[in-house]
């Protein structure tokens, strides 16, 4: 990239050379033959989202990921009332029978519609999911940016904690948790969230060591900024593109977890149409009728899917940093 | 070496210190009075007391918690309350069946995980590195109780070759493995592709091929070598994410381990096995991080030789 | 004139990344003889580090490709060869030294091993025979204690120790040709006499060819029969050594050796190439330094400057050469290129 150089002192002047000086220290001269010879001379100033946005456009599976997921959230929002069936009507007289034109997904043992039922799920999966996520992240980010910023005992303290919260395999912490609370669908959400919070916590506090010693910050920092003030306008901002990463990957995680938990009976109870808790019961009729198990499950893997490849197409344009 | 392994078997200390506490407290936080609420909603008050007295609850929180604590270094975890044997009994006759589940999904998982990640990374944005990584990001996406009711449905059910359920011979072993393993040989693929590919990029890797080694010996002997150090270290950390499917997986057939064990367990609300399993669960991660760490300074002569 | 090693004709090389096209290396001739060593000069980013990873057949996964050209050596186009027929050649016949010692070796394979590997291979030596080559290289390259060195790892020695080892292992099999790639600049000034001095006595020694790369003139005066002076992908300049220094042909070089320090000169500061060495996107229409010579005429913006003669065995790649050659090089320094 050419630079403006330093225009040389008049009085040194231009070499006795026929044709040759002249032009030359003149700045304009030097800059036009520069354009001139291809050189690439604009700087394409683009703002960060356009940037990420050029990179993430390219990825196509993410891209469908991104698609699936917009469809979900607007099951989410209007599943109930596109669904052909109620999801709670029984049907006495069609129980467990196979997929067919008037039940896409089949009926399940008590010939409610199936496909309702998972349109129904949608909800509560994508809410059990976000929910338990964005706590985590808050309380976890939080937590980190003070450990990271503040360091010495209160980094100590809430490191050895994470450390322990971290001993623990995730569903495994959850199970304890749902033990000490009883079994349901709000505590699942508190549980997975629980799980979170360390793993937030060590990841901003690495961003924020990182970024602690940084120019602008020092420099911020020299200038007099608070500590609140440059922990919110001038850390919080770097780790922000880690920490949607993080979230994004994280959402298919907690649902997976969440429907784990409701398949081992510890969250949502039937009738609730929750995947997890719709697939355990389907297990009892699995040799009749495979499909009231295969649907949810389908649901779940599709949607866990959908959120995981979103996950890594953001990391791929955001963040290539960070491993899968 | 051994000075670094007594230096991080110190290091432990204080976790499990911690861990201990928050076991101890885990049936103290229970809402409500945890000896009524183990007693059973039918209990009358002796009997109430009764639980109360067994399970010390009666005495001071500090001196409850040295109790606790004498008793774990006698290798005393309580009584079940649904058995009524010692809790260290009944985790025992478990304990074996959730080893090998454990061992045979980690074993298969880490040979195919590091085989589809190394074909990734080397037939890099190959349609090999396209349907590794898209099995790879599905396996992780998998429920595991789904990929385990399908695979007996159709391997035990409609086949017939494999049993439905149980532990009684190495075959029915290999269903519940193949479900709890697929998640770990996922992220093991994920991992190894991308650090292989970074170790791809080293100069070393360079020299390597500068010495005019064929392109095999350059992957397997010089770059495997120096990105398996990662890939040892996240794979040791999936053991803990193995404890935990393992509770899912051994439900689903009915595998009589440890995971299973702590379902029932807290169906039936019996504190003193679901602390001890806890205390077990967490145990175990910790010694397997132990491990790791020793493995990673096998792998890396620096550390080694220090 | 000696039989050439190595020949390489009209070499382009460029990088593809998604949407465009750098022309690295465009339209190189260079040519060493048996014995010889040549050195190769010019900034970071001017393409001499890609020609000889286009030698080497080393490009690998930079994105980089050879486009066009021929590189012969010892009478084989390499760029015509199978990958295993290049590998044959590879650390055999030809062989490469690379700048960064500290990461060039691998961290988890003993130093003995490393050499090992190559003269098994290429030499079809048993272990037992492939272990006294390996101490005899050793030795060869002034290493103490060899027979300790092979069964350490590289983190056990020294920046200058792994060049060594580094040098043994480009040598373990005797090469016809040796590209050193800036084989001293990451090396403290006292290690990099010492690593020179080992290089110049095994190429009298072996009389192996060597291309030497390097953006330090000073290193090439002091090791170098001849020199090529690369600029933007193109040869800018090429001339005998002393020639060079005598009697540059061309600003550019002026300019490089203007930004040497002079012992008793009386310079009071060195000289400044303004600018750095542009990426090309697409094919420039005139001489590729002109946006940096203070020398430039309309002439130089239109047309590309071909080699033209500048001396015996001296061609350079600008309009002025003659011009130039009469201006005396000291006033030019400090008159043109502030």
């Amino acid at each position: 990239m050419p630079q403006s150089f330093e225009k040389p002192a008049h009085g040194s002047g231009p070499p006795t050379l026929a044709g040759a000086g002249g032009q030359a220290v003149e700045p304009s001269a030097a800059e036009l033959p520069v354009a001139r010879d291809g050189f690439q001379t604009e700087l394409t100033v683009s703002s960060p989202f356009t940037e990420f946005w050029k990179k993430f456009r390219k990825q196509k599976l993410a891209m469908a990921a991104a698609a699936f997921i917009i469809l979900l959230l607007v099951i989410a929002l209007i599943g109930p009332s596109i669904a052909p069936y109620r999801m709670d009507q029984p049907d006495y007289n069609n129980m467990l029978a196979g997929p067919s034109l008037q039940h896409l997904c089949g009926t399940d043992e008590f010939g409610r519609d199936i496909f309702s039922r998972i349109l129904a799920g949608t909800r509560i999966s994508l809410w059990v999911g976000l929910s338990s996520v964005a706590v985590g992240a808050v309380i976890g980010t939080i937590l980190g940016l003070i450990s990271g910023y503040y360091g010495k005992w209160v980094d100590a303290m809430i490191m050895r904690i994470s450390d322990v919260l971290l001993a623990f395999p995730g569903i495994l912490l959850a199970i304890g948790i749902i033990a000490i609370l009883g079994p349901g669908l709000n505590n699942v959400i508190i549980a997975v969230a629980i799980f979170g919070i360390p793993i937030f916590a060590r990841i901003v506090r690495s961003s924020t060591l990182a970024l602690k010693s940084t120019v602008y910050v020092e420099a911020a920092r020299s200038l007099g900024a608070r500590n609140r003030r440059l922990i919110w306008k001038h850390i919080f901002p770097g780790t922000a593109s880690t920490v949607i990463v993080y979230f994004t990957m994280r959402i298919g995680t907690a649902i997976l977890t969440a429907a784990s938990l409701s398949f081992l009976g510890l969250g949502a109870q039937p009738p609730t149409p929750e995947w997890g808790a719709m697939l355990s019961s389907g297990r009892d009729y699995l040799t009749q009728a495979p499909h009231v198990a295969f649907f949810p499950g389908m649901a779940i893997f599709l949607t866990v899917l959908a959120f995981n490849l979103f996950g890594d197409g953001l990391r791929d344009a955001l963040d290539p940093k960070i491993k899968g | 070496m051994l000075k670094f392994i007594v230096r991080r078997l110190l290091g432990m200390i204080p976790i499990l210190f911690v861990v201990s506490v928050l076991i101890f407290s885990f049936v103290r936080m229970i809402p409500g009075d945890p000896a009524r609420l183990a007693a059973g909603p039918d209990a009358s008050y002796q009997d109430i007391q009764a639980v109360r007295a067994k399970l010390g609850l009666d005495k001071p929180m500090v001196t409850q918690y040295l109790i606790y604590v004498k008793g774990l270094l006698h290798g005393n975890l309580g009584t079940s309350l649904k058995s009524g044997r010692p809790v260290t009994k009944v985790i025992g006759s478990r304990f074996m069946a959730t080893f090998w589940l454990t061992v045979a999904s980690m074993a298969w998982a880490f040979v195919i995980g590091l085989f589809i990640g190394v074909l990734s990374a080397v037939k890099r944005n190959k349609w090999q590195d396209y349907a590794g990584m898209f099995s790879a990001v599905s396996g992780i996406s998998l429920p595991a109780f789904w990929l385990g009711l399908m695979l007996i449905q159709v391997f035990s059910v409609q086949l017939g070759w494999l049993p439905t359920g149980g532990f009684a011979s190495w075959q029915s072993l290999i269903l519940p493995s193949l479900t709890l393993g697929s998640g770990v040989a996922a992220v093991i693929a994920r991992f190894t592709r991308s650090s292989l590919m970074e170790v791809l990029k080293e100069d070393y890797t360079r020299t390597a091929r500068a010495k005019g080694l064929p392109p095999n010996v350059i992957v397997w002997k010089h770059a495997l070598r120096n990105a398996l150090v990662p890939v040892v270290t996240m794979t040791g950390l999936q053991f803990g994410f193995l404890l935990g499917g393992s509770v899912v997986v051994e439900t689903v057939f009915s595998w009589p381990g440890l995971g299973r064990l702590l379902i029932d367990s807290v169906a039936f609300r019996d504190y003193p096995t679901i602390q001890g399993e806890m205390l077990l669960f967490a145990l175990e991660f910790i010694l397997i991080n132990l491990v790791v760490d020793v493995l990673y300074a096998l792998l890396n002569p620096q550390i080694r030789l220090e | 004139m000696k039989k050439p090693v190595l020949e390489i004709t009209g070499l382009q090389t460029h990088f593809f990344s998604d949407d465009e096209v750098v022309r690295a290396v465009d339209g190189v001739d260079i040519r060493i003889e048996e014995g010889q060593t040549l050195g190769l000069v010019g900034e970071s980013g001017c393409g001499k580090s890609v020609t000889s990873l286009s030698v080497m057949g080393l490009l690998g996964d930079t994105g980089g490709k050879v486009v066009a050209g021929s590189v012969f050596f010892k009478g084989k186009d390499l760029l015509r060869l199978s990958d295993k027929e290049m590998r044959r050649l590879r650390g055999h016949e030809m062989s490469m030294i690379f700048q960064e010692p500290m990461t060039s070796l691998n961290p988890t394979l003993r130093i003995g091993e490393q050499i090992a590997e190559g003269i098994r291979l290429h030499l079809a030596l048993d272990k037992k025979k492939a272990r006294s080559r390996v101490l005899e290289t050793l030795k060869a390259v002034g290493i103490p204690r060899a027979e300790g060195i092979m069964r350490e790892y590289p983190y056990q020695l020294s920046g200058g120790m792994r060049q060594r080892v580094m040098i043994a292992m480009a040598m373990s099999c005797e090469p016809d040709l040796l590209i050193a790639d800036e084989p001293t600049t990451a090396l403290d000034v006292t290690i990099q006499a010492q690593i020179l001095d080992l290089m110049r006595k095994l190429k009298e020694k072996k009389e192996t060819a060597i291309m030497f790369i390097t953006h330090d003139l000073g290193v090439v005066a002091d090791m170098c029969d001849r020199v090529v002076v690369m600029y933007a992908g193109q040869v800018m300049e090429e001339a005998d050594a002393r020639e060079l220094f005598a009697n540059p042909g061309h600003p550019y070089t002026r300019g490089l050796l203007g930004s040497l320090p002079k012992l008793l000169s009386g310079q009071k500061r060195l000289g400044v190439i303004p600018g750095n060495v542009p990426v090309f996107k697409q094919v420039p229409s005139g001489c590729r330094f002109a946006g940096r010579c203070s020398y430039q005429t309309e002439k130089c913006l239109r047309e590309v400057p071909p080699l033209l003669k500048a001396g015996d065995r001296h061609l350079a790649r600008c309009w002025q050469t003659f011009g130039l050659a009469g201006v005396e090089a000291g006033t030019a320094d400090k008159a043109g290129l502030q």
